[in-house]
This record gives C-alpha cells, sequence and structure tokens, in this order.
C-alpha cells in the first residue's frame, strides 16, 4: 500500500483490517474464491437441476393424468371398455389400439413405428396426448408423430411415408403434425418411434374398431402400487371372463415418470464429484488461511498486546473466511443457476417435456448456501483456532527469513544426499527442490488436491473408454451385422440357400426366437423377455459370461439369461429352475449362465434344436443372422435392402430387419450423453486443481517475498528467480501425476463398476485411459508452469527495496 | 469488595486509601519471589530468580542490564505476557498470574498499554484506526466516542495530520509515537515499554522519552526497559538487572508515593 489517505470507514478498525487485508491480496482473494466458487457451482448446478427437473418432470407427468395401469388385451369393443369403467374400484378408463408398423427411411431401412388409434382426440381421460403442430385430431391417412420421435423417422413435416403393416402390407401416411406425450420412452434411447391415426385410418387399413391397450386410473389409494395391482388383477379377471387373453399387464411406480429410475443415479454420480470437487477447493482454504496466519503472526501478538481476546482473533480470522465463502457464492450461485437451466432443459429435452421456470430453485440455493459458507468454514477451523491462540510471546518472538523448515527428517536428508550423487543438478534446481518440500503440511494438501483431481480426471476418462469397450464386447457378443426376421417359420436350409445368394453375405446363421415371459413362482408374469435360439456351433454370439458358463451343444433345457433379466427378476439364482411362457405353452429351464447385458431387451438365449423340438418345428428357423464380408455400416444397410428385397420377391414374410449398426446407435446415444456429463465434472475437477495449485504457489511466493529480495539483493537474476518457482511448481505437479495416475486406476475400476451397475444393471468392461494419463501429465505440467510463472513474475519484479519493506 | 475510594476513573487501579489493594498489596505494582526458567535443550535455564519488585503509582522506573540478562522477561512478568514459574505478580486488585489467557488478554487491555521496539502497528490499519483497535477489542468507550478520542490521543503525541495514513507512510519515531497514542487508548494506568527507542536517532528517541515523562506528570506509571544509559538516568527510578537478579535500584519509592519505603515492609 502507499502513502495514500484512507477514507475514514464506519467499521470497527478490526473489520476494516479483514477487508483491507482481503483487498491488498487480491490475486490470493481471487484464487480461493474462485476455487470455493467452482465446488459450489457444481454442488449448485447438479442440485438446483435435480430440483428443477423432479418437480417440473413430477409436474408435466401429473399433468397428462396418468393412468395406474396398463392391461394390453387381444381386442376388445367399447361395451367391455363401458363395463370396466363402471367397476366401482375403477375411477376412470381409457382405450386405444396400438399397430406395431416400421415405417421407411428408404431401401432396405425401416424404423419400427408404433400407431396409436385413440377414439375421441378431444375428450383424452387418461395418458393425455397433446396436439404440438398440424391439425388436430390428425386427418385420415394422415399420422401425428410423437414430436421427440420425429428425427428418427428422417421426414418432415408435410412428407408423405411408407409404412408396412404387420402382415406386410404397405400402406401410406402423411405426416400432417407432431403430438406430444410425456409417457413414451425418449426416442432416441430405444430409436423407436411414435405415432397418433384416427380409427377412420386404421378401419380403412382392416382394423375392426377394436383396442388392444387399456390404461386405468383407480378410484382410490392411488398412490398404493399393492391395491393398484390388486384392481388391475379384477380388470384383468374381466377382461378374460370377457374372452379376452391378456398379454401382459403393467403398474408403474405411482406418481413417478419411469425416468425417475434411472435420474437418482445419474444425480448421485455427479453430485459426488461436485462434492469431492467441493472438498478438493476445501484445502486450498487450509492452505491459504494457514499461510494468513502464518504471515501475520506479529500482527497477532499486537492485537493481543493491546486486549484482543483468542475468539476475537478466531472471529476476525473466521469472518475472513466467510467472507471468501460469500464471494465465492456472489460467482457460483448466478452461474449455477444458469447452468441448472441449462442443464435441465437438456434433460427436458432428451424425456420430452416441456419446463416452466418459475422462481428459483429455493432448496438447492439453501444447499449451495450452506455448504458455500460451512465447507470453508470447517476447512479454516483448525488452522485459525490454532493460530489465534499463539501466545504473545511466540507470536513477537517468530521472525526471520522465510518459515518452514528444511534440513530436519529422512527424506530431506535424502535430497540433500541426492545433491552429492547428482553433481550437474543446477544450483537453482536444488533451491527449488529444497523449497518444494519445505512447507510439508501444506505440499501434502495441494498434493491431495492436484492428485485426487488428476486421479478423478482419469478415473472419468477411464469410465468413458469403458463404455466403449462395453459397447466393442456387445458388438462381438453379437457377432453379425444384418438380422432378418420372419413372419412364420421356414426350412432351415431354405432360408440359407436363399441369404447365400445375395451379394456381400459371408457367413449365415438360422436362429430360432420369439418373445416369451417368466411365470413367477408367486404368481403373475414378467416383462418380455426377447428368447433367442442360436444352433449350438454358433460363431454369432460371443457374450461376456458373468455367471456360470454358455451353452453346450447337447444342453437340452438350459438357458442363459442377460443380467437385465436378473434386475427384473431379482430373485432368479444360478442353477433354478424358471418356467417360461411362450404363446400358451409353457416350458422349464434351468439357469446356467448369466451374461452382461447392454441396454438391449432381456434376453433368454436356448439351443435351437430343442426351442424347435418344443414348438413343434424341428428343422426350421424364423431369423437369420448375417455376417457381412465388409465391416462398412452403408454396406451392411445395403445387404440388409438387397436380402429384404431377395425374400420379399420370392414371397417370404419379412417381419423386421436391420443391422448391429444401426441396433447400438440408441445405446451409443445413451452412453454419449453419459461421458458429456462425466467430462463437464472433469472439466471442473481439473479446474480445482489447478486453482489449488496457483493458490499454494502464489502463498509459497509471497512467503517467501523477502528471501527473494535477498536473493535478488545478491545478483540472483530474473531469469534464476523465475526459474527456481516455475520448476518448483512443475516439480510438484509431476509428483503428483505420477501419484494421480496410480491412485486412478482402481477409482477408474470402482467408478467404472458403479457406472455399468447403475446404467446397464452390469459392471463395464474395464478400459483404463492411459491417453487421460498422458493428458492429465499435459495439463498439470501445464497448469503448473502457469500457476507458479504467474506469481514468480510478480516476485520477480519487485525491487529489493519494496521486498525489504514488505511485512 | 473495594474497601478503598478510588481518587482515580474507575479502572480497577486505584489509589490505595488505607487498606492496600484487594490482594493486600500495597503497591501498584508488587512482585513477589518471582522466578522464571525455560526448558531448553540443555536442561533448565533460570531467566529470573526470586525477583521481589514495587513500584508506585506514578513513578518511572527505567530497567537495565546487559544483553540476555533478563529485562525483557521481568516486564513481560508485568503485562502477563510471560508467566512465572514461582512467585506472585500482584498488579493493583489484579493477581496477574492466576488470570486465564482470556482473562489476561481483557486486562491488558484495560490496564497495560504495552510499547515494543519493533513492529508496532498493523500494516493495513491507519494511525488512527490503530490507535481505536484496542477500545475496539476492549469495548471501552462508547463506539462513536473513539475516533475523537483517538484523535484526542494522537494530539497528544503531534500526529493528528497523519490520522488517515496508513502506518508505512510514517517514519520510526512517528509510528513509535502512534504506539505511544494507541497503548494510552484505553487510559490505562500502567504504561510498559521494551527498548522503546532502540530503534530510533537520539534526538527522536528524546522527543519520546519527554513523552513519556509527561504521562508520568499526568499519573501514569511507566516501566520501561532501556539500553540508554543517560535516558536510564533521567527516568526517576533506575532498576538494574543482571543473571536474572536485581543488583541495583536507585530509588525504591522514591520517585513516586510517600511512603514506599515504609511500606516494603509489609510486601
Ligand atoms: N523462550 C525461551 N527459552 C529459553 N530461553 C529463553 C527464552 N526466552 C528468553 N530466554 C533466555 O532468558 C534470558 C533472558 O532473556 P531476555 O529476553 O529477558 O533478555 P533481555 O535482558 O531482554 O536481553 P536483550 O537486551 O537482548 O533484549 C536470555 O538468556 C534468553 O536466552
Ligand atoms: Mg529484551
Amino acid at each position: 500500500m502507499n502513502d495514500r489517505t484512507i477514507k475514514r470507514t464506519l467499521l470497527p478498525p478490526r473489520w476494516a483490517k479483514v477487508l483491507r487485508d482481503l483487498w491488498e491480496h487480491k490475486t490470493r482473494t481471487l484464487l480461493v474464491v474462485l476455487s470455493i466458487a467452482v465446488g459450489v457451482f457444481a454442488v449448485g448446478m447438479i442440485a438446483s437441476t435435480q430440483q428443477l427437473l423432479s418437480r417440473q418432470l413430477m409436474d408435466s407427468y401429473l399433468g397428462v393424468n396418468p393412468g395406474n395401469a396398463v392391461v394390453a388385451t387381444t381386442p376388445f369393443d367399447d361395451e367391455l371398455l363401458k363395463s370396466v369403467q363402471r367397476m366401482p374400484e375403477v375411477e376412470d378408463a381409457a382405450a386405444r389400439l396400438s399397430v406395431i408398423t416400421r415405417a421407411s427411411l428408404g431401401p432396405g431401412r425401416w424404423r419400427d413405428l408404433t400407431l396409436f388409434a385413440l377414439p375421441d382426440y378431444e375428450n383424452i381421460a387418461i395418458n393425455l396426448v397433446r396436439p404440438e403442430s398440424g391439425p388436430w385430431p390428425p386427418p385420415r391417412n394422415a399420422v401425428l408423430v410423437e414430436r421427440n420421435s420425429l428425427p428418427l423417422l428422417e421426414a418432415g413435416i408435410g412428407d408423405t411415408i411408407v409404412v408396412e403393416l404387420p402382415d406386410g402390407r404397405q400402406r401410406e401416411l402423411v405426416l400432417a403434425g407432431t403430438a406430444h406425450d410425456i409417457n413414451l420412452p425418449p426416442a432416441r434411447f430405444t430409436n423407436q418411434a411414435f405415432g397418433y391415426v384416427t380409427f377412420d385410418t386404421t378401419e380403412r387399413w382392416g382394423f375392426p374398431r377394436q383396442y388392444t391397450s387399456l390404461s386405468i386410473t383407480v378410484a382410490e389409494n392411488k398412490d398404493d402400487a399393492e391395491h393398484i395391482q390388486q384392481v388391475t388383477d379384477q380388470v384383468k379377471d374381466k377382461l378374460q371372463s370377457g374372452g379376452r387373453t391378456v398379454s401382459f399387464t403393467w403398474v408403474p411406480t405411482p406418481g413417478k415418470h419411469p425416468a425417475d429410475e434411472i435420474l437418482p443415479a445419474i444425480f448421485l454420480l455427479l453430485g459426488a464429484l461436485g462434492l469431492l470437487s467441493l472438498l478438493l477447493s476445501g484445502f486450498l482454504v487450509v492452505n491459504t488461511v494457514s499461510a494468513i496466519l502464518a504471515q501475520q503472526v506479529r500482527q497477532i501478538g499486537v492485537m493481543k498486546t493491546v486486549g484482543a481476546r483468542s475468539n476475537q482473533l478466531i472471529g476476525i480470522y473466521l469472518g475472513t473466511v466467510l467472507i471468501f465463502g460469500l464471494l465465492s457464492l456472489l460467482v457460483a450461485v448466478p452461474l449455477g443457476v444458469l447452468a441448472a437451466y441449462a442443464f435441465t432443459d437438456f434433460l427436458a429435452q432428451i424425456l420430452n417435456f416441456d419446463v416452466v421456470y418459475e422462481g428459483i430453485p429455493l432448496r438447492a440455493l439453501g444447499l449451495q448456501v450452506l455448504v458455500g459458507l460451512l465447507v470453508p468454514l470447517l476447512a479454516a477451523l483448525w488452522p485459525v483456532i490454532s493460530g489465534a491462540r499463539i501466545t504473545i510471546r511466540e507470536a513477537i518472538s517468530s521472525y526471520g527469513l522465510g518459515k518452514g523448515r528444511f534440513g530436519h527428517g529422512p527424506f530431506d536428508h535424502l535430497l540433500l544426499r541426492m545433491q552429492r550423487w547428482l553433481p550437474f543438478m543446477s544450483r537453482p534446481l536444488i533451491i527449488s527442490l529444497r523449497n518444494t518440500f519445505r512447507r510439508k503440511g501444506r505440499l501434502a494438501l495441494t498434493m491431495l488436491t492436484l492428485t485426487l483431481g488428476g486421479a478423478i480426471f482419469i478415473a472419468v476418462l477411464s469410465v468413458q473408454v469403458s463404455l466403449g469397450r462395453t459397447l466393442d464386447d456387445a458388438v462381438a457378443a453379437n457377432n453379425y451385422d444384418v438380422f432378418i426376421g420372419f413372419d412364420r417359420s421356414y426350412r432351415q436350409d431354405v432360408l440359407l440357400d436363399e441369404a447365400r445368394m445375395v451379394a456381400g453375405v459371408a457367413v449365415v446363421e438360422t436362429w430360432g426366437g420369439g418373445g416369451v415371459r417368466r411365470v413367477r413362482p408367486q404368481g403373475g408374469v414378467s416383462d418380455d423377455i426377447r428368447l433367442q435360439a442360436p444352433p449350438s456351433d454358433t460363431q454369432m454370439v460371443r457374450p461376456t459370461l458373468l455367471q456360470g458358463r454358455w451353452l453346450l451343444p447337447d444342453d437340452e433345457n438350459a438357458v442363459v439369461l442377460t443380467s437385465n433379466v436378473l434386475e427384473d427378476e431379482p430373485d432368479i439364482a444360478l442353477g433354478d429352475t424358471i418356467r417360461l411362457r411362450s404363446g400358451d405353452k409353457e416350458n422349464d429351464w434351468v439357469v446356467v449362465g448369466v451374461t452382461q447385458s447392454l441396454q438391449e431387451q432381456p434376453t433368454a438365449y436356448v439351443n435351437q434344436a430343442h426351442y424347435a423340438r418344443l414348438e413343434g418345428g424341428a428343422g426350421r428357423a424364423n431369423f437369420l443372422r448375417v455376417l457381412a464380408g465388409s465391416e462398412d455400416p452403408a454396406e451392411h444397410k445395403r445387404i440388409a435392402a438387397d436380402l429384404e428385397a431377395h425374400f420379399e420377391g420370392r414371397g417370404y414374410q419379412v417381419g423386421q430387419i436391420g443391422t448391429m449398426s444401426e441396433n447400438l446407435e440408441a445405446v451409443e446415444y445413451q452412453f454419449g450423453i453419459l461421458v458429456a456429463l462425466l467430462l463437464v465434472m472433469t472439466v471442473l475437477m481439473a479446474l480445482v486443481g489447478g486453482l489449488g495449485l496457483m493458490g499454494t504457489m502464489s502463498i509459497n511466493v509471497i512467503e517467501r517475498t523477502r528471501e527473494i529480495g535477498v536473493m535478488r539483493a545478491i545478483g540472483a537474476a530474473t531469469g534464476s528467480i523465475m526459474q527456481i518457482i516455475v520448476v518448483e511448481g512443475v516439480l510438484i505437479g509431476l509428483i503428483s501425476w505420477l501419484q494421480a495416475a496410480l491412485l486412478s486406476l482402481p477409482l477408474a475400476k470402482l467408478l467404472a463398476d458403479q457406472v455399468g451397475n447403475a446404467f446397464v444393471d452390469a459392471p463395464l468392461s474395464f478400459g483404463f485411459s492411459t491417453a487421460g494419463v498422458g493428458l492429465w501429465l499435459g495439463i498439470v505440467v501445464l497448469l503448473a508452469a502457469v500457476a507458479s510463472f504467474l506469481p514468480a513474475r510478480t516476485a520477480s519484479r519487485l525491487t529489493v527495496r519494496e521486498v525489504l519493506a514488505y511485512e | 469488595m473495594f474497601k478503598f475510594r478510588a481518587k482515580t476513573k474507575s479502572n480497577g487501579l486505584a489509589v490505595v486509601e488505607a487498606d492496600g489493594y484487594r490482594h493486600g498489596n500495597t503497591h501498584l505494582i508488587d512482585l513477589r519471589g518471582v522466578s522464571k526458567s525455560y526448558a531448553t535443550a540443555a536442561g533448565d535455564f533460570t531467566a529470573l530468580r526470586q525477583i521481589d519488585l514495587l513500584v508506585d503509582r506514578g513513578e518511572f522506573v527505567a530497567v537495565v542490564g546487559k544483553s540476555g540478562s533478563g529485562k525483557s522477561t521481568l516486564i513481560n512478568m508485568i503485562t502477563g505476557i510471560d508467566r512465572p514459574t514461582a512467585g506472585q505478580v500482584l498488579i493493583g486488585d489484579t493477581a496477574v498470574h492466576t488470570l486465564s489467557e482470556g482473562q489476561m488478554a481483557v486486562w491488558r487491555g484495560k490496564h497495560v498499554g504495552v510499547i515494543f521496539q519493533f513492529f508496532q502497528l498493523l500494516p493495513t490499519l491507519t494511525i488512527i484506526e490503530n490507535v481505536m483497535l484496542p477500545m475496539d477489542f476492549c469495548n471501552t468507550y462508547p463506539a462513536r466516542e473513539r475516533a475523537s478520542r483517538a484523535m484526542a490521543l494522537l494530539d497528544e503525541v503531534e500526529m493528528t495530520e497523519h490520522a488517515d495514513k496508513l502506518p508505512s507512510a510514517a517514519s520510526g519515531g512517528q509510528q513509535q509515537r502512534v504506539a505511544i497514542a494507541r497503548a494510552l487508548a484505553n487510559d490505562p494506568a500502567i504504561i510498559v515499554a521494551d527498548e522503546p527507542t532502540g530503534n530510533l536517532d537520539s534526538k527522536t528517541a528524546d522527543a519520546v522519552f519527554q513523552l513519556f515523562q509527561r504521562l508520568v506528570d499526568e499519573g501514569k506509571t511507566i516501566v520501561m526497559v532501556t539500553h540508554d544509559d543517560e535516558l536510564a538516568h533521567r527516568a526517576g527510578r533506575t532498576v538494574t538487572i543482571a543473571d536474572g537478579l536485581i543488583v541495583g535500584d536507585t530509588g525504591q519509592g522514591n520517585g513516586g508515593m510517600v511512603n514506599g519505603e515504609q511500606l516494603m515492609g509489609n510486601g
């Protein structure tokens, strides 16, 4: 400070001191404030998003009057619907017809498109569908596409699309506009499109004016899943006694959007990373506050001499920390809220609902204020208390050049000896080395910040690698490029011969398969499980086994399940006998293995020969798997188109056709979102680490200002002073990098397992990001160089006089 | 509780009228058999040996002795900055050696003004704020009177025109004068100074000394460590320390109150 006159304040002198000290060390204040702000921002963004999202999602979801249960059956009419509506346990019931079609995207390319026909678009009682664009209700021979599915159809409003009905007939539909239905799964997650038509349209296609699914709301206890299940069973009985076959019933968690199952896991993961970055910023607070107290030890002595009690001093310094916290809130809260709005919008778009902002997420804001003030205070508590307790005698007698001792302990001796072994080390380098280890406590905390930050950085990148590897494994496990399903079974040898006629087909297998449901021992059935029956010598499925073994050629009633079957049916264990229902047949199977699943459909693998016998069609199959000679996805699409044309040209009924790479798109998309979120957290982590290092380096330099002055006074050039400081910073960075690399391995494994369990129901195929290790090396060295260069430049610019006057 | 009638302000250091102070001491400063030893690597080192010292109100005592003789240790006993290993330190109504750290801080802030040789003023506070600081910490004087009181004190040391500058803008002698003003902030009865002029040229030192003289005339009691024989001589009384013992005392009791010698026996 200079000799200008200072305006008198009304503040008591001790608070004037707090403010001026903060102002005098602007850089230090800024670094601490920013470091806390990053942590608070991360926590705030995630907490606010969670609060905004869950409230908004809930509001939007409840706003469509969601059904308490869905019952899918063979077609029924208005009369049966009315009798369900009249049931006293049922508040209301709504019915719709579902027609499963596929829309043509071009030659040989199809997208699954489920069309719903609703009886009255002006009066939808349950599971409201809202108009978005175009006419309402949809005109005859026109479809309103669910807005989230529109991109999947690769068509625009006003275009005409071709859909193929279940029996293979193709019909044209005008894409008249869009509608919004929050109840459907995110289109990009399933690669499945949805649309709305009227009965006029479906009747012209030959479907009777009947329904295939029924949604109900219960009259009472709407939050009681068990009660809802009971009512649903009654409805089911009613339908069945009316001669309908109920294929499945589904009771979603009452009052919760289906996405609420996965969101908590995402928020937990991100929240944990956010808290961790806040924790890391706490380390810089510890370092800074300790440095302030060490630097002001004589001021503390003087204040005590004029009557300050320890508690007053603790108040002064905790007040300083509180100001750090408040300033960081000033930065973090608005940014956090803005980021939360953006993040919420992003998630809302994926989950397909509209966000209506009203005010600020107060609970999350409260949390931010709490952690933003509490974490620094807690971090500072010990240094402040121990610093304020120093006696006057200790305080006024401790001065001299620099603090922190070097020359004690085995490590210092090692360093001293190293100089003898390595005589080529330059003098500045030796000084850097010694300086680095002078303040061991501070070094430890800086190191910890950088190490943890780096380890998490590498671990998160490893999760990304693992996600990729999991995807690769999935590709390898499903070692085919094109699949075709037929509406009925054909002789295997005929199918094989036909397929081999198409150019580009390298290997073909015929598989059996269909949809089954598990008949639960305690009653009821599971959701749909995809049954796959590959030949016993199959080359096209090589799954990663988690438990047990793969099918053997002479296995008969053995079944291998994907891990997500176990997620839905947790009572199944290896070796158990389970009963699967296919159509009206039920068979028992022994579980011999469990394989890793992606977010594909729950699947059961059995041997083809045995399955064909059970189905009464030995030597016949209804699926073809094709391995192409080329790896090119475009070539796969071409082969698919040719295969389809070939089979249809010869009168075969092709039910579904697709390529593996297209199938993986949905999974890749979901993984991509996850990786993007994790990367944001990684950047924040790197930021906290960098700020921590920069803070510590500037503290180190400030503390050594006097020493630097002495060095200058005895003729040290600016260059050598800078060199000493920068080398010290880079050294810290390098050591922390080494530790981070070591620590990141177990951390990455842990994170990959957790992410896998949360998102794909099995640990990910682990891959370690060596590129991440290299990247962090670059980042940390750069950070360290910058973090030490800036304070070094300041220090080397000081004149000898300024330095020696420095207090 | 107080059996005497106070002549001075109610600062707990009232003049003895009849029965003496609360702990039976009749002198404002009464050190009884005070010893201090430090544990060092080479065994215990005794810095003060069974010191008895009486200082009465209004005395100006110079403490002299060679470096390392124990001067600072002695006056640190009076200010409570250090605690005796044995013996009693009675100052006015207070048995200083029995106070906790917290009580000590409050007591010192109100009753003793301390002046050091080096580093006195807080660098980020202006001169007037430095002077106000003791009033802030000890919560003496109503908040709105503090600035005017500080100004009055700065006036006494002729520093009013520098009031709103930072200490770094003042010379060593000026800083020492501000430190004296600050030592007076809570109107303590006793001023204790450890080599207050040690860092100053002889002319500035003389000015500081005259300031002390004036304070004594106004009724303050001053105990000052000095290496300057000339200044020591001009103080009313000189106590000489060597190896932790008082080896000379020019005028016990003579500098101040009437019956010092008479009461010494009671100590
Ligand atoms: N904390 C301590 N531990 C050990 N010895 C101490 C300690 N403080 C002081 N001493 C010793 O006690 C003796 C008296 O010290 P003191 O500071 O009172 O001397 P002084 O007379 O004030 O000297 P100077 O004129 O140099 O200030 C010295 O020998 C000193 O080394
Ligand atoms: Mg001394």
